[in-house]
């Protein structure tokens, strides 16, 4: 008895051993079969697309317009620097954004992506009749989309535009784009609005969207004149040579998904400024003193707008306070702005008012012409009274926000004065 | 075990999970989470104290407390419903998985290839699964702490308000409908037998279900202040998602594909898990010792189970409405009764042993 007892006892642990190497085999070839090599694809086999352009078409149709990146070509030969030749363009009437995709690869050899997609170019005339939200619907529906990619909206055809994005540095198409959505933290003229951003805003339903403007560059000529750089849209500032044939300038806002009107690159900085944004940019104004005179500043947000709300007989009052510190680099005055305090004071002061009348008119336009907030103002300081979602949904902030009476207090600190200490001829 | 709970419980935010808190949690998901979690806690803390007893698990006092019929029929229970929790979890992942590497690959063949791999190495015991799941624990948690410091950089305050979301009211009654989420607390009960002293059992137990409902809470707050609801409850995928968003410009971009390989890592050490605890259970029920014959079983339970829901969406709704909703009594009912039903019968012995003393002290 006992002896049989060990003979089962060793056939169960000669058992367990080869069951124990079994499993370790199985477990190995499922280790190889789990990174999912069964899904892959070249990358000779594959082609980027990085710009997608919208413009209207007959019918219910849209106009698409690829950016398409040959991925073979995109890294250079061994001992090339690296540099691409300019993209391929394609386009063609679909009558869905989602399925798109399918026309262009029927007629190229490579597996079309947009994996890479950096940004989408829509049509200002699309938007203003058709909703943009639904319209893009398939963009962060589609796994291959991202939703950090850049919206842009162009005042000119999307087909015509996106060839133009053509940069003399030989930075692709799709990379050119990238780096202009970061100009607006040196700019302040430009919003940085990825798909995101549009759709929660849109979705959150009590502020309105924005998104760049994108535009053809016009040409300087000898009667070119604007009275200053920073109050046009794209396409609006003459420039003769430099890198690109497009510009980034101003925004489009958007009411419900639709687009209802521009703002100019000096609004958009308010904007900026007034949402916190902006991280240093330049600005050129009148001399208080001398008003043949202009002085031009270097203007730094270091702090957030302090924004406080309070209900004045039924009516909503924001008192926004923006802390800004400014250096003087530049002014043709004559005054001694940087020994004298009190000219220092004036300067401030009139930085202060000269953005404050900014602001005015901007808000008066979000009032009258856009009917919404493009600030946020409720979100960030108001929706805090609310602590439940229907009581929030029936104060009716848009319309509380179209009668409301908002102060902005710009406050300038005069901080630095540039290499010099005291003006040309005093 | 510590590192095993907070797995189980952690690993389920990142998946599309997450997405029943947030629907009916709005934008005070993590409230809801956090109401549930404790509503979960308190249902299991009066049995808490029958776990002293070093050997025994959930079962055997389900067996000991219910009597043998009504003991197989509770546990069978359980075990279904861990089962179904299986099927579930696995086809969600799946999905993600779908989305996020594999489009093209045919969904049976990734199951089956799951299945293998989350039913191969429960076949090494709780010793090979405890050592690996705390390398994941590690890799899991650097992978989340990174993502949730890295979407504060897309977070925006204003987002939070209101606070209470659809209000407290409502969030209480969800908070009770759904603390189904937290259900997986239940399998430290089986596996009580492989700690040594009660101590360690309570303080890793609670610890780790304290800690794993607080990430969740924090990881869904974050969540809120980068995507706000409604455009959050439009999502599939929420972690996803977030971790696409995450931009730093050119140079530090797709940051998902190293949160997703992190992701597939621990949810496959999480199901390890689940089979290893449905192993168990088939054991316990049927009063074998060895658990490792039922891991086929449940692995082929699993995969035509997973394969079931004709669509990720009919899935979630099932997981929420089925596993959740439905099924909250369950999850509420049977740690109380065993609770209640352990004391009175512990109380009637210690009457009947001070009545048998003075009977004996009068003779």
């Amino acid at each position: 008895m006992v002896r049989r007892v060990k003979r089962y006892k060793t056939r169960l642990s000669i058992a367990s051993g080869i069951r124990r190497k079994v499993v370790i085999v199985l477990l190995l070839c499922t280790i190889f079969l789990v990174p999912g090599c069964l899904d892959n694809h070249e990358l000779e086999d594959m082609a980027f697309i990085g710009i997608v352009g919208i413009d209207p078409a007959p019918g219910r149709n849209l106009r698409i317009t690829y950016e398409i990146i040959n991925a073979a070509t995109e890294a250079g030969k061994a001992g090339q620097s690296r540099g691409r030749s300019k993209g391929m363009y394609e386009t063609f009437v679909t009558p869905s954004f989602g399925a798109a995709r399918t026309i262009a690869n029927a007629n190229s050899d490579r597996i079309l992506t947009n994996v890479q997609t950096k940004a989408v170019i829509v049509n200002e005339e699309l938007v203003k009749r058709e909703d943009l939200a639904e319209m893009i619907e398939a963009l962060v529906r589609e796994r291959e989309y991202r939703r950090d990619l850049l919206l842009v909206t162009s005042i000119e055809p999307a087909e015509k535009l996106i060839p133009m994005i053509d940069s003399k540095f030989t930075t692709p198409p799709d990379q050119v784009i990238e780096n202009m959505r970061f100009q607006y933290r040196y700019t302040g003229m430009v919003p940085n609005t990825s798909l995101n951003d549009f759709l929660t805003t849109i979705e959150l339903g009590d502020q309105l969207a924005i998104t760049p403007i994108i535009g053809p560059r016009k040409e300087l000529h000898e009667q070119s004149v604007i009275p200053r750089a920073d109050e046009v849209v794209a396409g609006q500032t003459p420039i003769k040579g430099g890198d690109n044939k497009i510009e980034f300038t101003g925004a489009e806002v958007y009411n419900s998904g639709h687009a209802v009107g521009r703002l100019m690159g000096a609004e958009v900085r308010i904007y900026l400024l007034l949402t916190n944004q902006i991280r240093w940019f330049l600005e050129n104004i009148q001399d208080p003193i001398v008003p043949a005179a202009s002085d031009a500043v270097s203007v730094e947000q270091s702090f957030p707008p302090r924004i406080s709300c309070h209900l004045d007989r039924g009516r909503l009052h924001f008192i926004i306070r923006v802390p800004l510190r400014c250096a003087l680099i530049g002014s043709n005055a004559k005054i001694d702005y940087v020994q004298t305090a009190r000219y220092t004071r004036v300067l401030e002061r009139a930085l202060d008012k000269e953005f404050e009348n900014e602001a005015q008119e901007l808000i008066k336009r979000c009032q009258t012409e856009f009917h919404g907030d493009i600030f946020g103002l409720g979100l960030s300081s108001l929706k805090w009274w609310f602590l439940t979602e229907q009581d929030w949904k029936a104060f009716q902030y848009t319309k509380k926000f179209c009668n409301a009476k908002i102060d902005v207090h710009f406050m300038f600190r005069m901080t630095a004065f540039g290499k010099q200490r005291s003006p040309y001829g005093t | 075990m510590l590192a095993i709970s907070m797995v189980i419980m952690v690993g389920k935010i990142l998946d599309p999970s997450a997405d029943i808190l947030i629907h009916w949690g709005h934008g005070a998901a993590y409230l809801l989470a956090l109401l549930s979690g404790a509503m979960m806690l308190l249902c299991v803390l009066p049995m808490l104290w029958l776990f002293r007893q070093p050997d025994k698990s959930l079962f055997d006092h389900l067996f000991e407390q219910f009597g043998n019929v009504i003991g197989s029929i509770v546990g069978l229970l359980l075990l279904l419903a861990l089962l179904i929790d299986i099927c579930t979890t696995l086809r969600l992942d799946v999905h993600q998985i779908e989305v996020a590497f594999l489009p093209t690959t045919s969904p049976i063949l990734i199951v089956m290839i799951y299945v293998a791999a989350m039913s191969l190495p429960v076949y090494f015991g709780i010793e090979g699964l405890g050592r690996s799941n705390l390398i994941m624990f590690v890799l899991l948690f650097i992978t989340l702490i990174s993502l949730l410091l890295f979407m504060l950089t897309r977070a925006h305050l204003s987002y939070m308000p209101p606070v209470l979301g659809p209000g407290l009211p409502n969030l209480l009654q969800q908070g009770v409908l759904h603390l189904g989420f937290f259900a997986e607390m239940l399998l430290f009960f089986i596996f009580r037998p492989y700690l040594r002293t009660y101590r360690e059992f309570r303080w890793s137990f609670l610890t780790g279900y304290i800690a794993s409902v607080l990430w969740i809470a924090l990881a869904l707050f974050v969540f809120n202040l980068v995507i706000p609801y409604p455009t959050s409850d439009h999502l599939m995928y929420p972690f996803l998602e977030s971790a696409k968003i995450v931009y730093f410009g050119r140079f530090i971009q797709h940051i998902e594909a190293v949160y997703a390989v992190a992701w597939v890592a621990s949810s496959l050490i999480r199901l390890n898990i689940f089979i290893f605890a449905a192993s168990l259970l088939c054991a316990e029920l049927l009063r074998t010792a060895n658990y490792r014959r039922f891991i086929a079983v449940v692995g082929a339970i699993s995969f035509y189970g997973s394969l079931i829901p004709p669509s990720i969406m009919s899935d979630l709704s099932f997981k929420d409405i089925v596993s959740m909703q439905r099924s909250f009594l369950l999850y509420v009912s049977i740690p109380l009764a065993l609770g209640l039903v352990a004391y009175i019968r512990k109380w009637r012995q210690k009457r009947n042993g001070k009545t048998g003393q003075a009977l004996q002290n009068q003779a």
